[in-house]
């Protein structure tokens, strides 16, 4: 699992594209935090960085599919994937590998933006504490969010050969997960009475709710429910995607 | 590849996957029976406090909640706006769907429907907050009015919030931040009186010239608003009676005689709660109608001896403080028009909202007339809590006062104001001493023990009071114009103050058996940076904000080059 892991990253670092999605990512966050008038941090005043917390999810919705689009099509479109069977590892292992590749690829990326924190804090008066309980419980909101998607995009990666699909279909799994559900709850047809519960099996019900910097139990188990089942969903591509490959 | 294992490696595949899905949802649905939380934030923001839960939790008809901030907003209200949202959510973590919210912008309606929808919400309660907007540079200016409150429904009944009650003058972040730390009260406390079935019955005091016109209009509002009252004229009810939960005095012209104390004095010892507004010298601006000065005299209520066995004394002096209210004044004629000029009055000081009750926190400054210094005297027992005080620069003036309009021609000397932070309002709570203890011969108790429901006791059962030395502040102001005005309304300026809201949230702790008054003591850190070294150094750190990040990246390029030629070469 590690080599897989090492491999993944080491994989991903040696292209430009790698580079490239992170660079764009940056200089995305930079022009919504520090440039344009309405989002920007230095703007509002306010010695917080809520405004990353509220704009994180949809550049994480095209980012993440980035990282992951590659997990399994590009194997299948270049053949690797047989050769990786061949090798002593459980199907388990290959997908923990490359998931926790995009997971470490994340962080890598969420690394700079603490860069944002020492902003906020060099600007706000030496007596006036920063909310830093709440700053960390958003950060593992963030961390989370992140995660789920990374496991719907190793599932969509794995049900095709093309990365374009793989990126696409990722892309628009996410933005069901996270809007889809909370566009729904305010149909007409359940107003007052299911919206409540239509909203809590999207994801954004539980990010709002940890990104304030409150971690409920609830919200955890609901971000590692959804893990868990795209990664099964991963394993059940490759076992029968397996079986049919050689049947 | 036979099309019936494609098939039915189809039905494996859903089987599983929505075998998983079911247990995974039952795991959720088992989670939130049994879930914990920790609110990771500084101030325990989205800790709702226990009586709200409770109180939630016991919602029995669903209640609906407009909001009318909503659209382009300034970033102070957006962040209200969103506090809002995080606090009813936070809410229906607890009442579920029986709560019900909405955000409205007003002024996305068509210009027919907007204007009537204005008038509606400011008919309920809540007060525009004109903005100004820049367009652009070469537009200049818009005006924009927003409405920061919100209306709650339930069957047909309605309750309005106004969340930011008075206007935002010199410090708009501060009070933006006052409003965001009073949410979780205010909702509660619409969402406490819409549930509640039998309001607290409130005796208002007469007999002893208390007033009962238009003066005490808005006091008598805000009365019937959230309670049942009635009024008690105390010389002809042979006792107060106890299903009165509080009773409120406001400006008593007339010596209370002893009986009447003594009513006063076992209502209380049974568990009665007393708000008092009290002058003790008889001032007043109509005095100096067509004077020039006044003597402030004693009004000789006969109340000492009352109030200091339980353990507070209001003196007979007045407060002058630098922080006070302006009035009109005419300085002179051009032609045959009075010139009118507002110069401040140091006799109505601005008092200041102390931080150490529930009543007062997170309030605005509360507007009095003429207030005496009130003192705590003795009685151990009793908790006594300052309310209201004056500011860093007041004086007080000894009885007897002369009252001139002098005293505004010189302008005042600050170092002559040395007194800071004198009383104005005591909150006192405890187990009371009676005043009659030890005073009444057998014969005379037993009389009265055939006249009282309750038998004569010499100390109370664990209650409240407060008394304010001012009878005005709970009085309202009456404009030739528009009639009576709210309470702490100057007259000429229109400058509102915090006395409505000091007035109820007095009547709302002595009444309150909920404990959602507890939810006002919350205390939210204003975090703001500074603008002007932003201004200096903005260019600077977006620069850095943009490279840093970048720089890192290269970092880590540069970094794993390296490792990966060393490997290489390990390998070798």
């Amino acid at each position: 699992m590690r080599a897989i892991l090492k491999k993944e990253i080491s994989q991903f670092l040696s292209h430009l594209v790698g580079y490239i999605s992170l660079i764009i990512f940056w200089v995305v966050c930079g022009l919504f935090l520090f440039i344009f008038p309405d989002t920007s941090l230095l703007n509002a005043g306010y010695a917080t960085l809520d405004e990353l917390f509220t704009l994180a999810p949809w550049f994480f919705l095209f980012f993440i599919p980035a990282l992951t689009m590659r997990s399994f099509a590009e194997e299948y479109r270049s053949g690797t994937m047989e050769l990786l069977f061949t090798k002593p590892l459980t199907h388990a292992q290959i997908i923990l590998g490359k998931y926790l590749a995009c997971v470490v690829l994340m962080i890598i990326a969420l690394l700079p933006t603490l860069m944002y924190y020492a902003t906020i804090r060099h600007f706000t008066d030496p007596g006036i504490p920063l909310d830093n309980g709440g700053i960390a419980g958003s950060y593992v909101g963030l961390l989370l969010l992140g995660s789920s998607f990374a496991a719907m995009g190793m599932w969509t990666s794995s049900l095709t050969s093309n990365t374009i699909v793989a990126f696409l279909l990722a892309l628009f799994v996410g933005f069901l997960f996270y809007f889809g559900f909370d566009a729904l709850s305010h149909l007409q047809a359940w107003q007052g009475t299911l919206d409540y519960y239509v909203q809590m099996i999207g994801i954004q019900f539980h990010y709002q709710s940890i990104s304030r910097g409150v971690i409920d139990t609830r919200d955890v188990i609901y971000f590692l429910s959804v893990i868990f089942f795209f990664l099964y969903l991963t394993h059940l591509n490759l076992k029968y995607r397996f079986i049919q490959l050689n049947g | 590849m036979q099309k019936s294992t494609s098939s039915s490696v189809w039905k494996k595949y859903l089987g599983r996957a929505f075998g998983m899905l079911l247990i995974l949802s039952g795991l959720n649905v088992a989670s939130a029976y049994v879930h914990t939380r920790w609110d990771l934030t500084a101030e325990k923001r989205f800790t709702l406090s226990p009586a709200t839960i409770r109180l939630l939790k016991h919602i029995h008809e669903p209640i609906r909640i407009q909001i009318y901030l909503s659209g382009k907003l300034p970033a102070g209200f957006r962040h209200l706006s969103e506090s809002i949202r995080d606090l009813l959510n936070n809410f229906r973590n607890y009442a579920g769907s029986r709560i019900q919210f909405s955000f409205i912008d007003p002024a996305s309606f068509p210009d027919s429907v907007r204007s009537k929808l204005y008038d509606s919400l400011t008919a309920k309660g809540i007060t525009p907050y004109n903005l100004q907007v820049q367009l652009s540079a070469a537009e200049g200016y818009s005006e924009k009015l927003i409405f920061p409150g919100a209306v709650l429904k339930t069957g047909n009944k309605e309750r309005t919030i106004d969340l930011l009650e008075s206007k935002i003058a010199d410090n708009a972040l501060a009070s933006l931040n006052n409003a965001e730390a009073l949410l979780e009260y205010k909702f509660a406390n619409a969402i406490y009186h819409l549930q509640q079935t039998n309001p607290p019955l409130i005796g208002y005091m007469l007999g002893n010239d208390e007033p009962l016109d238009p003066r005490v209009n808005d006091a008598l509002t805000i009365l019937a608003k959230n309670y049942l009252v009635d009024t008690i004229p105390l010389n002809s009810y042979p006792y107060i009676p106890q299903d009165f939960k509080a009773i409120v005095f406001i400006k008593p012209e007339k010596p209370f005689t002893t009986s009447e104390k003594l009513k006063i004095d076992q209502y209380l010892m049974h568990g009665g709660k007393i708000l008092w507004f009290v002058d003790d010298l008889n001032a007043s601006m109509d005095s100096l109608k067509d004077k020039t000065s006044f003597i402030a005299f004693d009004k000789n209520l006969h109340l000492e001896d009352l109030f200091f066995t339980y353990g507070v004394r209001i003196n007979p002096d007045l407060i002058q403080d630098l922080q006070c209210d302006m009035i009109p004044l005419v300085v002179g004629h051009a032609g045959n028009q009075p010139q009118i000029q507002l110069v401040p009055w140091p006799y109505f000081p601005l008092l200041a909202p102390t931080d150490n009750s529930p009543i007062v926190k997170n309030m605005n400054p509360v507007l009095g007339h003429f207030v005496n210094s009130v003192d705590t005297v003795g009685t151990p027992d009793i908790r006594k809590t300052i309310l209201l005080r004056s500011s860093a620069y007041s004086r007080i003036i000894g009885s007897p006062v002369k009252v001139s309009w002098n005293d505004v021609r010189i302008k005042p000397d600050p170092a002559l104001f040395q007194h800071p932070f004198i009383p104005a309002a005591v909150l006192l709570e405890g187990r009371f001493r009676s005043m009659f203890m030890n005073r009444l011969d057998q014969q005379t108790l037993d009389s009265l023990n055939h006249v009282f429901p309750q038998p004569v006791a010499d100390s109370s059962v664990p209650t409240a009071m407060i008394v304010v030395g001012d009878g005005d502040m709970a009085m309202n102001e009456i404009s030739a114009r528009e009639g009576p005005l709210p309470m702490g309304n100057n007259a000429y300026t229109h400058v509102q103050y915090a006395n409505p809201q000091f007035f109820a949230n007095c009547l709302e702790y002595l009444t309150d058996t909920s404990g959602i008054m507890q939810s006002r003591n919350k205390t939210f850190i204003l975090r703001l940076m500074n603008s002007t070294h932003i201004e200096q150094q903005k260019n600077l750190w977006q620069a850095l904000n943009f490279l840093v990040p970048i720089a890192f990246g290269i970092l880590i390029g540069a970094a794993f080059q390296m490792f990966r030629k060393k490997s290489y070469f390990t390998g070798i």
